[in-house]
C-alpha cells in the first residue's frame, strides 16, 4: 500500500527550477533576515500555550453508563492502589519518588484581594486551583498577600498593592519581571532565580531577597540571605550581601549600596515575609544577628567582618556623578575616631583597600573628595576605609555605585512634535525632530487609552518599539488597531543607544469606516 | 525521524507526539518551532503583533489537533507550515482584505541596516502588499518557497499536492505577481 508522501517523493522536481525566473530573484534579495521574538511576547505565548496544552489534556468529560457504572469500582482501585504506593515503599525501604516538576506554579497562600491575568485575558480573582505558569501576572489589593510556590521550591511572596509577572519557569530556573509594590524572593539552592524591573536585573541562587520600588523612580534591593547580584543595564552585576540594600535610581546613573539599617529590618511587610520563612523552617539571614532594641544602627552582615559594630565609630559615605565628574562626601560619627581616610574605587565588584586605593587624607578635617578620571559610560563603586585613630584598624563606609554618562552632544533644546490621525484602515501617526543632528532612530510607544471590555488589547497595554532612521520627518501607519479602541501615542528621540527626549503624548481613536 | 526546513538538525518524533501532554517536550517544541514559524509568519504580513498573534494561535491548533497528526502523509515540519499558512490566511479574512499595509520597523529594521537600505525596505513592504492581493493558494507557496525557504518536495507535502503541482503553482504565483508588479517600484528590479 502506498502512502501518500511516499507517492509525492517518487516525482522528482529539480529544486532550482525557479533559479532564472526574475521576480524569484527579486523576492530573494528583498526579504529580510529572521527576527528574533520579543522575549515577553514569547513568555506570554509560552504560558498561553501551557494552559491550552492542559486543556486539550484534559478534553471533554463523558461518560457512558457503563462507565458510570465503574466508576465506584474504579475509586476503590485507586484508593488502593494509592495506599500501596505510599506504604509499599517503606515497607521496602524503598525511597518515594518525587513525580516530575511540572513547568507551572501554584499559589500556596492568599489573603485579601488577589488577582491573575493570563497571556490576552483579563483580571480575574485568583484561587488556590490557579496553575500560575509564565506569562501571568499576579497583583495584590491593599491589606492582601500571595505566595506563590514554584515547582522547584521556590517561593515569591508578593506584599499588599504589588504586582509581578511570572516570565519563565522551568526545571532549574525562575524569571520574575517586578511591576510594582514589594515582591519577596526566597530561591532554592541551584536554581536560577532573576527578578527584573526595567532594565536592573537582580540574579540569585540560593538566597532570600526583597525586590521594592514604593518610592517612584527607585529600586530598592535588599538581600535577607547569602548574596544577591544585581546588573543595571548591560553593566557588569554588583554583589548584594547578606544584610546589605541597594537603592537604584532608576533614571539617573547612580545607585548605593550600604548596610541596611534596623530601621528598614523592622518594616511589617518585610518581617511579615521573614516571619513565614521562619514559620517554614527556612534560616532567616540577617534576622538573626539583629538586636531590634537599639534604634537606626545599621544591621550587620557576617560576612563583613570589618563593617562597625555597634561600639565603633561609623562613616556614611554619600556620591553624586556629573557626566565624568564623581563628587563624594562622607560624614563620621565621632570627630576624632579616625586618622586617616582613603577613597577606594573599583569597577564589576566592591572596593578593597589596600589594593583599590585611589587617595588618601591624613587630615581628617577633610570630608568631601572629587574624582574627575572616570571614563564615560562605566560604572564604578566608591567606598572609605577609615583608620581608626587608636588601633589603626579598617573601618569601611557604605558602598555608591555611580555611573560615568556617556556625553551627549546634542542641544537640550532638542524637540518632537507628534500628531495622530485616523484612517479607514488604521491610525497614522507622524512626527517630526527639531534641534538635533544625529541621532539614530525613535522609539516609538503606544498605549491603549480606551478599549471595550473584553478587548484583546485592555486598556493600558503598551507596545514599544525601535525603529532606524535619519529622518526628521517620520510617519508610522498603525494597522494593528482594533475599532471601538482610542490609543495614545509618543516617540523618544534615540541619541547613543538612549532616548534623549520624547514627543508629548497623543491621542486618536480608530472607528472602521 | 522528520525533517527539518534547510536542513537543520531534526527534531525527534517521540518529542512531538510528547507535546500533547508533557510540559517539557512542548517547551522543547516551542523552542524549535516558534523562531522558524514567527519569521515566516512576520515576512508574510510584515507586522510584529500581527505576526505575535497568529503565531500564537498557529501553535494553539498544533496542540490542540497533534492527535491528529499523520506522520505517513507529511512531516511534522511541513504540517506546521501548513498550519501557520492557513492561520494566515483565515487571519486576513476575518479582518477582510487589504489593500494596503504598513510594513512593520522591526522587520524593516532587519532590511535597512543604515539609511541608504530604506528603499529595500519600502521594496519589501510593497512585495508584501502584493503577496496579499495574490489567492491564498498561490501567496501560501510563494511564501513557504521564499520565506520559509522550503524545497518543493516541502511545499507539495505541506499543501498536499504533487511536486509538479507545486512547482507549476509556484511559477504561476511568480507570473500573478509579476503582473502585479508591472508599473510600480518593483517593475525597474524584474
Amino acid at each position: 500500500m502506498f502512502s501518500r508522501r511516499k507517492l509525492y517523493k517518487g516525482i522528482g522536481i529539480d529544486d532550482g527550477f525557479d533559479e532564472n525566473v526574475p521576480m524569484a530573484r527579486v523576492i530573494r534579495e528583498l526579504v529580510p533576515e529572521d527576527s528574533k521574538m520579543d522575549s515577553d511576547a514569547r513568555e506570554r505565548m509560552m504560558g498561553h500555550l501551557l494552559s491550552v496544552q492542559r486543556g486539550a489534556a484534559r478534553g471533554p468529560v463523558r461518560r457512558s453508563p457503563a462507565r458510570r457504572a465503574l466508576v465506584p469500582a474504579l475509586a476503590f482501585a485507586l484508593v488502593i492502589a494509592i495506599a500501596a504506593a505510599v506504604i509499599l515503599p517503606t515497607f521496602l525501604g524503598g525511597k518515594h519518588r518525587s513525580p516530575a516538576p511540572r513547568s507551572v506554579a501554584g499559589f500556596q497562600k492568599l489573603v485579601g484581594d488577589v488577582q491573575v491575568r493570563s497571556h490576552g485575558a483579563t483580571w480575574k480573582k485568583a484561587t488556590m486551583e490557579d496553575a500560575v505558569a509564565a506569562g501571568w501576572s499576579v497583583r495584590t489589593g491593599p491589606a492582601s498577600f500571595a505566595t506563590v510556590h514554584f515547582p522547584d521550591g521556590s517561593i515569591m511572596r508578593i506584599t499588599d498593592g504589588s504586582e509581578a509577572v511570572v516570565t519563565r519557569i522551568g526545571s532549574g530556573y525562575v524569571s520574575i519581571r517586578h511591576v510594582s509594590g514589594s515582591t519577596y524572593h526566597r530561591v532554592r539552592k541551584g536554581t536560577t532565580y532573576v527578578v527584573t524591573n526595567q532594565d536592573v536585573s537582580s540574579r540569585a541562587r540560593g538566597t532570600a531577597f526583597n525586590v521594592e520600588n514604593r518610592v517612584p523612580g527607585h529600586l530598592e534591593i535588599l538581600t535577607i540571605e547569602s548574596a544577591v547580584e544585581v546588573a543595571i543595564g548591560k553593566l557588569e552585576p554588583i554583589k548584594v550581601s547578606q544584610g546589605e540594600v541597594m537603592t537604584v535610581t532608576l533614571a539617573e546613573n547612580k545607585a548605593d549600596k550600604q548596610p541596611v539599617s534596623i530601621d528598614r529590618l523592622k518594616d511589617g511587610r518585610l518581617m511579615s515575609s521573614v516571619q513565614q520563612d521562619a514559620e517554614a523552617g527556612y534560616p532567616t539571614g540577617v534576622y538573626e544577628n539583629v538586636d531590634f532594641s537599639k534604634q537606626t544602627t545599621p544591621a550587620t552582615s557576617p560576612e563583613q567582618t570589618t563593617q562597625p559594630t555597634a561600639t565603633q565609630p561609623t562613616i556614611q559615605l554619600e556620591g553624586d556623578v556629573a557626566e565624568t565628574n564623581a563628587t563624594l562626601n562622607w560624614t563620621v560619627s565621632a570627630e576624632d575616631a579616625f586618622r586617616e581616610f582613603i577613597l577606594l574605587r573599583s569597577e564589576g565588584s566592591e572596593p578593597e583597600y589596600p589594593a583599590d586605593e585611589i587617595a588618601s587624607y591624613s587630615d581628617t578635617s577633610i570630608s568631601s573628595a572629587s574624582d574627575n578620571s572616570m571614563t564615560a559610560g562605566h560604572t564604578y563603586q566608591y567606598r572609605i576605609a577609615a583608620k581608626l585613630a587608636e588601633s589603626g584598624d579598617i573601618v569601611y563606609s557604605n558602598t555608591v555605585v555611580l555611573k560615568a554618562a556617556v556625553p551627549q552632544k546634542q542641544p537640550d533644546e532638542a524637540s518632537v512634535s507628534i500628531s495622530a490621525n485616523p484612517a479607514p484602515d488604521g491610525i497614522n501617526v507622524e512626527w517630526s525632530v527639531t534641534g538635533a543632528e544625529t541621532y539614530s532612530g525613535f522609539e516609538f510607544e503606544r498605549v491603549v487609552e480606551k478599549a471595550p471590555a473584553g478587548s484583546p488589547t485592555p486598556e493600558g497595554t503598551t507596545t514599544t518599539r525601535r525603529i532606524q532612521s535619519g529622518d526628521v520627518f517620520y510617519s508610522y501607519f498603525d494597522s494593528a488597531v482594533l475599532p471601538g479602541h482610542t490609543y495614545s501615542y509618543r516617540v523618544g528621540l534615540i541619541v547613543n543607544g538612549t532616548v534623549m527626549v520624547y514627543s508629548d503624548w497623543t491621542q486618536a481613536e480608530f472607528v472602521r469606516k | 525521524m522528520l525533517k527539518v526546513v534547510d536542513g537543520q538538525a531534526a527534531f525527534p518524533g517521540s518529542l512531538v507526539r510528547e507535546a500533547a501532554t508533557s510540559v517539557d517536550a512542548l517547551e522543547r517544541l516551542c523552542d524549535h518551532y516558534i523562531p522558524k514559524i514567527y519569521n515566516f509568519i512576520l515576512k508574510r504580513v510584515g507586522s510584529v503583533p500581527d505576526a505575535e498573534d497568529i503565531t500564537s494561535i498557529t501553535f494553539e491548533k498544533v496542540i490542540v489537533n497533534l492527535g491528529s497528526f499523520d506522520e505517513t502523509r507529511a512531516s511534522f515540519t511541513t504540517w506546521i507550515y501548513k498550519i501557520a499558512a492557513n492561520s494566515v490566511t483565515d487571519f486576513y479574512r476575518s479582518r477582510g482584505r487589504r489593500k494596503e499595509s504598513s510594513l512593520d520597523d522591526e522587520v524593516a529594521g532587519a532590511i535597512a541596516g543604515d539609511v541608504d537600505e530604506l528603499e529595500r525596505a519600502d521594496l519589501y513592504m510593497v512585495l508584501v502588499d502584493l503577496m496579499k492581493q495574490l489567492p491564498p493558494k498561490y501567496a501560501e507557496a510563494l511564501s513557504m518557497r521564499y520565506f520559509a525557504g522550503m524545497r518543493v518536495q516541502e511545499v507539495a507535502e505541506a499543501l498536499g499536492i504533487t511536486e509538479s503541482a507545486a512547482s507549476k503553482r509556484i511559477l504561476r504565483g511568480l507570473e500573478d505577481l509579476r503582473k502585479l508588479a508591472e508599473g510600480g517600484p518593483l517593475d525597474r528590479l524584474i
